[in-house]
């Protein structure tokens, strides 16, 4: 109708009055007793007001690790996700509508981090041998989320459409940063205690891996990884960054035209199918050329498909950043008498310096994380590395034990997980610092 | 060869062009141009955009080679050798004919490393050597004062003219005989477009230059010869001071008076 008391801030609206009753309705939801909460044979039908006092703030003994940390978690979220769902209601009463939004919305969320925090709980104490307990949600955390999405778009939809969708930039952008930070937490949470317990150094450089005997040293496992990936690159790199300065600055378009779907494609095939080809063809090859010193299943068999298996990444990436050097570089190069070749090396690839690395730093995280295909040639015996001798990786001895292991022994294959994950962050800063240093000629 | 001049004077060709062609595919970009360039002179060609002047200057020192299929026929010669030759060595032609393009194109390295880049590429190794040329050059192009404390700096740091005048500079260091200028100021400001035509007076002692521009006044104030150039084809050329002061073809006529192009 008419609008003709049009004055910024706020007006009462429907979307404000609907947002601020949505609201309430879903703080009341967290009383709702739906949730089935078991722990050693005491069962609670608790609403998640009462869960925030049921059994002290936390249970378990200290020795029991992430048993602390995470039903703390737990209670926090539910006592959380209510204030959040009421300050939101506040702020829309107060007219902060962004505030609120944002309050609602971590409302919302609330219910997830419980659900994660409560999937952690029962594998901790699967673990741990509690079979009794349980932690269910049902119906209203469902309702709670769903309550928190919708009252936030409202409450951020009476600023108008610009703010909604800043909002939803915002909120995907924070999903995103979320998921990696919750990841990055529990991969500590869960790593750390078998670290702490076997003790830093005895894990990472201990030299024996024998969980029957309760030996956790991972040392052989890191030194297969290492120099498995350490291979890889130093194969896959020149031959990878070749064939991109070969495609992007000498083929001509008619073979490029063929050649790049080509290597495009052989970026997507599944790893599976790289170690097939490795067991089929690779390893029998090996075993062939160096008779008696190998059986085939070796880190040369895992350090040639890997350097296949990297060589993708790194054309594409690097033809990519080939392809974003400025003409005008070439131009003036040759220009000044310089060979093609010369052109290349002097001019177009420092200056893709940048993009290079990145791609060398993917190939690099997709060697250390590499499974599948080195699980199939690389004959996955936890000793010292020879090249011509069996090996055992980090990622391969996760994934080969992690299906029987318990206790300790599962707990230590966390930490695997935990040092690959440092792993590849010191990585990635590394080739981060590299390309910064020296990148000051550039923009 | 030798050329006519208006004073009556004759002084050597150092670029001469006989019934050049250049296609573009099917697009005929040149049709027959005829240019004698004088030796250690300034000779400017102007033209409307589009007409063939950064083609014909690109036929030169054969930068057109790579355009993917450009055709050029007729002769192209330096101090009397024919450019497309097939025996002709393209990076020794590239370096004896140097270029400048239009946009200020700096290499993302340090301004040493920028002037450097040319000696080196072409075998000079010795750092004291390397250090006199990057010096000369610099200085040639007028940009010692302003850039000696900062040869280790990023080069794309610079501003525009100097970034311009870096670009001579470099092309400078690897000693070349022509400078090839396609509208080198087109992209600068009024005070930077005076230190390079300042330049190019000095530059006329050493270099034989041709300076392609858009700036009638600027031809007028650094060239010696002028060249009209119109649709692909040459329409008049000689002195600058006779070309400006009386055209003889009706079409340079309008040209100068601004009424196309
Ligand atoms: N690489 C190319 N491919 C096809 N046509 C071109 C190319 N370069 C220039 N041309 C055409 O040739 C003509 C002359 O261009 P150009 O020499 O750049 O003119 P000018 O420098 O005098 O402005 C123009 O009509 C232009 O469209
Ligand atoms: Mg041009």
């Amino acid at each position: 109708m008419t609008r003709l008391w049009k004055k910024p801030g706020m007006r009462p609206s429907c979307k404000r009055a609907a947002a601020m009753v949505l609201g309430l309705c879903s703080m009341g939801m967290f009383f709702l007793p739906q949730m089935t909460f078991v722990f050693r044979d005491i069962r609670y039908v608790a609403s998640g007001w009462e869960l925030v006092f049921a059994k002290g703030f936390w249970f378990g003994d200290a020795q029991e690790g992430s048993l602390i940390a995470v039903p703390l978690l737990l209670r926090l979220a539910v006592l959380g996700g209510m204030l959040c769902a009421a300050a939101g209601t506040v702020g829309l009463w107060c007219c902060r509508p962004s505030f609120s939004g944002i309050a609602y919305l971590l409302s919302g969320i609330s219910p997830l981090v419980s659900l994660v925090a409560a999937a952690s709980l029962q594998s901790t104490a699967a673990q741990l041998h509690i079979h009794e307990m349980s932690v269910e949600y049902r119906l209203p955390f469902m309702c709670v989320l769903a309550a928190g999405v919708v009252c936030a778009v409202l409450a951020l939809w009476t600023q108008g459409v610009e703010a909604l969708a800043q909002a939803v930039f915002l909120t995907a952008s924070c999903v995103s940063i979320g998921a990696v930070l919750l990841l990055t937490v529990y991969l500590f949470a869960a790593g750390v205690p078998a670290i702490a317990q076997i003790g830093f150094f005895r894990f990472l450089f201990g030299t024996q891996w024998d969980a029957g005997q309760g030996k956790f040293g991972i040392f052989p496992l890191l030194l297969a990884t290492l120099s498995a990936t350490a291979g890889a690159v130093l194969v896959g790199v020149p031959v990878g960054v070749l064939t991109a300065v070969f495609l992007r600055e000498m083929a001509g378009e008619r073979v490029a035209k063929w050649m790049r779907p080509a290597v495009e494609l052989l970026a997507g095939i599944p790893s599976v199918v790289y170690g097939f080809f490795g067991m089929l063809v690779v390893v029998p090859a090996i075993r062939g050329m160096f008779g008696q010193a190998s059986i085939g299943d070796s880190l040369l068999a895992a350090i040639v498909i890997l350097s296949i298996m990297v060589i993708p990444t790194i054309v594409n990436v690097t033809e990519q950043s080939l392809g974003a050097v400025p003409k005008a570089w070439r131009q003036a190069s040759l220009g000044l008498g310089a060979t093609p070749v010369q052109t290349v090396f002097r001019v177009t690839i420092p200056a893709a310096r940048r993009g290079i690395l990145s791609g060398v730093i993917l190939g690099v995280g997709r060697a250390v994380g590499e499974t599948m295909a080195v699980i199939m040639v690389a004959g996955n015996v936890a000793e010292f590395p020879r090249l011509l001798g069996s090996v055992r990786f980090l990622t391969t001895g996760i994934a080969m034990e992690m299906s029987y292991a318990s206790g300790l022994h599962r707990q230590a294959l966390f930490s695997i997980g935990l040092i690959l994950f440092l792993f590849l962050m010191a990585v990635n800063l590394s080739f981060t610092m590299l390309a910064k240093r020296g990148a000051g000629h550039g923009r | 060869m030798l050329h006519k001049q208006e004073a009556g004077r004759q002084e050597t060709v150092k670029i001469g062009m006989q019934g050049v062609h250049v296609y573009y595919g099917a697009y005929h970009a040149l049709k027959g141009v005829e240019v004698a360039v004088p030796e250690k002179q300034v000779m400017a060609w102007i033209g409307p955009s589009g007409c063939g002047k950064s083609t014909c200057l690109k036929t030169i020192n054969r930068m057109n080679d790579l355009v993917a299929g450009t055709r050029v026929t007729g002769t192209v010669t330096l101090d009397g050798e024919d450019v497309y030759d097939p025996r002709t060595d393209v990076t020794v032609l590239r370096r004896r004919a140097g270029m400048v393009f239009q946009k200020a194109n700096p290499f993302p390295m340090s301004v040493y490393e920028n002037v450097a880049y040319g000696p080196k590429i072409h075998g000079v190794r010795r750092r004291s050597q390397l250090d006199g040329v990057v010096e000369q050059s610099l200085r040639a192009a007028a940009l010692w004062e302003e850039v000696k404390g900062r040869l280790k700096k990023p080069a794309l740091g610079l501003s525009g003219g100097q970034q311009q005048r870096l670009c001579i500079a470099r092309a400078l260091a690897v000693q070349p005989e022509v400078l090839l200028m396609d509208e080198p100021t087109s992209a600068l400001d009024p005070v930077s477009t005076l230190k390079i035509e300042e330049l190019m007076h000095t530059l006329r002692k050493q270099y034989t230059v041709i300076l392609v521009t858009h700036n009638l006044q600027q031809a007028l104030r650094v060239a010696d010869q002028t060249v009209f150039f119109l649709s692909g084809e040459v329409v008049e050329s000689g002195s600058t001071k006779r070309l400006f002061e009386s055209p003889r073809d009706d079409r340079t006529k309008r040209y100068l008076s601004g009424r196309f192009g």
